[in-house]
């Protein structure tokens, strides 16, 4: 499965040839600190590319989780709102925040791959 | 951007760093959240060295005091400290200070944002015999948790009769060093005022090297004091705000209600007598979603009738608790717009949690 990252250090991962699942980095978790609230979008909510999907609070601040690219929200994580901690925790498996039904699936390709994104946070 | 004298104490703990009040701070070690609950369960060591410490010498000490905070001087003896505030012209407060009487001087901790307005506010209003002197690179480290007085007992046992509120001078590697029982968190602990890097840098190592000490930072410091109802300069008092309004009226003693004698009295004593425009009120949401600074609070026709000043989850109940001034008379039903979301609030009484102070 391919996993891509945005610069807004979000990672998205295909999980079949139409749908993927997002998340924030370890990157950013680390940089929110602890992570003490999630909004999710409605299933079923279409969003375009960089619309503000999901907010996520940590202790310090409110932060936007933005759509990596144009969907459906097919599924939400509901596990997060009880234990928000856990993306903390595992944000790039447990703490996943959605999957999205792509718009155009070929998009993917656009965004960084895993060295890319290392550069970018390194830099 | 100024940097801690202890700098490169923290450095080798690799915390998270962040600008306040014009200093580099540590921001948290291991996390705010851990932090914050080692801080009520055990003890935590927080270097605070961002405050000023001004000292107030010569025989017209007093009648500063009574000129510009509405403290009674007269009640404040060797070895006690009292928590105050500079008042303005007109009623608003200028700084909220925490004022030590010493055998040799009188001690001002100010506030590291409020460090020259202080400076020039007393400049302007100084009259008689007093000198007001702002110390440079100066060091405060507060000690807080329930298990502070089981690291004074091992470090300086000569310490532990104080009680809350009461300070004394207490030698470590030859320098002084002013230690109270104090701080901002509402548990007990203890906090060092000292003036040499040097000493104070061996007292940080020693107070760490204790099982119970874990450092923490600026971002438990906050959540800490919120819970404990202790208010925060910049964000829930100002230059606008009178400490009546601010729920701090317990600052103006006896003396001074009767006899007023302080910049501001005019406006402060009739907010006391005839109340306030607009009220601090401690607020309850019951969910996880913090409520931040500068949130509007609305009533039940969605009619916006103040702010909140300081809000944030609150580790220790779970909960989410804020302070917001509203205007008087306060309605029955208050919300948080946050995000166009109408959070019901539910008012309450502070401190949010218990204070656990040594009396």
């Amino acid at each position: 499965m391919t996993r891509r990252y945005t610069k807004d250090h979000e990672w998205i991962e295909s999980l079949s040839p139409t749908t993927a699942r997002v998340g924030i980095t370890h990157h950013a978790q680390d940089l929110l600190g602890d992570i003490v609230f999630v909004e999710l979008p409605a299933v079923g909510k279409a969003f375009q590319t960089g619309a503000e999907a999901a907010v996520v609070e940590s202790v310090k601040a409110a932060s936007e989780v933005y759509m990596p690219l144009s969907g459906t929200i097919a599924a939400i994580n509901e596990a997060l709102i009880a234990a928000p901690d856990t993306i903390n925790r595992d944000p790039e498996g447990e703490g996943w925040f959605f999957d999205i039904t792509l718009e155009n699936p070929s998009d993917l390709d656009s965004l960084m791959s895993q060295d890319q994104y290392q550069t970018l946070i390194q830099g | 951007m100024l940097t801690l004298p202890l700098a490169d104490c923290h450095d080798a703990l690799n915390p998270k760093w962040a600008p306040f009040a014009g200093y580099t701070m540590p921001l948290s070690y291991a996390g705010t959240l851990t932090e914050h609950l080692h801080t009520r369960t055990h003890a935590s060591l927080f270097d605070v060295s961002h405050m000023g410490q001004a000292v107030l010498n010569g025989p017209d000490t007093d009648a500063l005091l009574r000129s510009l905070t509405p403290m009674d001087p007269a009640t404040l003896k060797t070895g006690m400290m009292r928590y105050t505030v500079l008042a303005n012209t007109h009623g608003g407060i200028v700084d909220d200070i925490m004022v030590l009487r010493r055998e040799k001087d009188t001690l001002i901790i100010v506030n590291a944002g409020n460090k020259a307005k202080v400076c020039d506010h007393i400049a302007k209003h100084r009259q008689g015999d007093v000198t007001f002197t702002l110390l440079d690179n100066t060091i405060i480290l507060a000690l807080q948790g329930p298990q502070s007085k089981t690291v004074i007992a091992s470090l300086f046992p000569e310490a532990l009769d104080l009680s809350f509120l009461t300070h004394r001078t207490i030698l470590w590697q030859g320098c002084e060093i002013t230690l109270s029982r104090s701080g901002y968190t509402g548990e007990d602990g203890f906090e060092f005022y000292g003036t040499d890097a040097k000493a104070a840098r061996s007292l940080f190592q020693a107070l760490l090297n204790h099982d119970a000490v874990k450092p923490a930072g600026l971002g438990a410091r906050d959540t800490l004091r919120l819970e404990a109802g202790l208010s925060l300069y910049g964000l829930d008092l100002s230059d606008d705000t009178s400490p009546v309004e601010a729920g701090l009226s317990f600052v103006i003693q006896k003396a001074q209600r009767e006899n007023p004698t302080f910049l501001g009295h005019e406006t402060i004593v009739s907010h006391l007598k005839n109340g306030t425009p607009k009220t601090l009120v401690p607020l309850v949401f019951q969910g996880r979603q913090p409520i931040r600074h500068d949130t509007p609070v609305v009533d039940d026709a969605d009619h916006v009738v103040g702010a909140v000043t300081s809000g944030a989850f609150s580790p220790t109940r779970g909960d989410v608790v804020a302070l917001a001034y509203i205007t008087n008379p306060v309605p029955e039903h208050l919300f948080a717009m946050v995000r166009g979301q109408k959070l019901p609030l539910m008012r309450t009484n502070l401190p949010f949690v218990p204070h656990r102070y040594h009396r």
